[in-house]
């Protein structure tokens, strides 16, 4: 059975998939892949990250020093990448059985 | 932003609601990100919400990170131990309490110090409504009923002192102040400390009572038994939980002057409190590193524990009000036991997921 994982989780392995991010780049591009519905704050990032650091699903890429300031960039693992391929059939598989509910409630209205 | 601007300051000052430890391996990541949203936002300090958010975030790590430590001394594994360990001898304590103390069959046993105090309907003493809800609480823990047996055992809490006060007041015989003292501290302990318990822990429970309890039994018959070839001397008058038989007769010359009558439920309860405090003092030494809960904690609650409350009653609130001195001593004894073990982390231990700080 494939655990669910929460949105936002799910929209950073996604931010994740495309090549390692630092934490304000994830902070932007999931807003962006949400259409602004989720809008991580520094604190809830860093608490998922914690989660799937833990769970070995991304890992510290590496870390550079811009303008004073300490960027740490995440990438996706093996395993997070699986996570994340489990989760998007999941999702598929739930709209094709709302959809097909939905239809079939089309055709007996 | 200049590395000493009022905003990296005031940024910086929100950072140290973490350990230091993960501050360390993270704050300056952190840090960045969040001066790198601030600035995108034109503002030059945290929101609420982002305060918020970092403050339930570093609540999660402090857990975390004292969980780690618990499993990293060992400590953390032995107090899983303690919830069920508590109810398992709060249980054991209150079954061969009903048997050997109010119902042993044939004979009518009053507790030593309630010669003077009337029996409880069919019993000795009134402490079977005490020992019925411990019962209870047990059953309904043994079979999943987890929210029925944290109510029985917040009702046992507050019924042992409750019970003692209103029996001495109305001149109903009770079970000695030390064994309602133990049941009361084993079901605070049992309160705070039992974890949801999946069938297999419940059945490895019922077995642990159930073992514990025929062992106390059998214990307390054999050296009954052996009892009985002893000579008749030398027992202390006035022992604090000396059992007396109010006929005597030939069921008396078998038990005569042994172990049961006299020393049986006696030891077991005085045993009781050795443990308690044993317990008590693992969770102090969870906490040496703050000395101020641990001073809190022991200067309450270990003097509560080794000396007899109703001393203690007496030297704290003389006069009028001395009876209410046994109640208040024991609230505090409690309070701070149920305090230190919940300051060290007993949910905390139970907590199975690895560290975030541990792995980042």
């Amino acid at each position: 059975m494939v655990t669910e994982m929460r949105d936002p989780t799910v929209y950073l392995l996604t931010a994740l998939s495309s090549g390692p991010r630092h934490g304000y780049a994830l902070i932007t591009e999931v807003a962006d892949l949400s259409d602004g519905r989720v809008r991580l704050r520094p604190g809830t990032l860093y608490g998922a990250l914690d989660r799937l650091l833990s769970d070995g699903h991304v890992a510290v890429s590496r870390e550079e020093v811009v303008e004073g300031r300490l960027r740490r960039y995440y990438e996706l693992t093996p395993d997070g990448a699986a996570a994340l391929a489990e989760q998007a059939a999941r999702l598929r598989r739930l709209a094709e059985s709302t959809t097909a509910a939905l239809r079939l409630r089309g055709a007996t209205a | 932003m200049s590395a000493t601007s009022p905003a990296e300051a005031a940024f910086r000052r929100l950072l140290r609601v973490y350990p230091r430890s993960w501050r360390t391996a993270h704050g300056e990541a952190l840090l960045g990100v969040m001066l790198d949203v601030a600035d995108a936002d034109g503002r030059d300090r945290p929101t609420a919400r982002e305060g918020t958010a970092v403050v339930r975030h570093a609540l999660r790590t402090w857990a975390a990170v004292g969980g780690d430590r618990l499993r990293r001394t060992g400590i953390g594994g032995s107090f899983s131990w303690i919830g069920p360990g508590a109810l398992v001898l709060g249980t054991t304590l209150s079954a061969v309490s009903f048997l050997f103390g109010e119902w042993f069959p044939g004979v009518h046993l009053l507790w030593g110090n309630d010669f003077h105090a009337d029996p409880f309907g069919p019993f000795p003493s009134a402490g079977p409504l005490l020992y019925a809800v411990w019962l209870l609480a047990f059953g309904a823990a043994a079979t999943g009923a987890s929210r029925s047996a944290r109510m029985l055992l917040a009702l046992a809490a507050v019924g042992g002192p409750v019970l003692w006060t209103v029996c001495d007041r109305v001149g109903t015989a009770r079970p000695p102040l030390l064994l309602m003292y133990a049941l009361t501290v084993f079901a605070v302990t049992a309160l705070v400390g039992l974890p949801r318990l999946d069938g297999a822990a419940r059945r490895r429970l019922s077995v642990a009572a159930a073992g514990t309890s025929a062992g106390a039994g059998l214990v307390l018959l054999a050296v009954t038994a052996a009892g009985v070839a002893l000579p008749a001397a030398g027992i202390p008058e006035g022992f604090p939980s000396r059992l007396d038989i109010a006929e005597l007769g030939n069921l008396d010359l078998f038990l005569g002057w042994g172990f049961y009558r006299v020393y049986g439920l006696g030891t077991l309860v005085w045993l009781a409190s050795p443990v308690v405090l044993a317990w008590l003092v693992v969770g102090l030494a969870t906490v040496r590193r703050r000395p101020a809960r641990a001073m809190a904690a022991g200067l309450l609650g270990v003097p509560a524990v080794m000396v007899d409350p109703r001393t203690l009653g007496t030297l704290w609130l003389p006069g009028p009000l001395q009876g209410y001195g046994t109640l208040l001593t024991l609230a505090l004894g409690v309070l701070s036991i149920a305090l230190s073990l919940l300051v060290v982390g007993v949910r905390t231990a139970r907590v199975g997921a690895p560290s975030p700080g541990a792995t980042a």
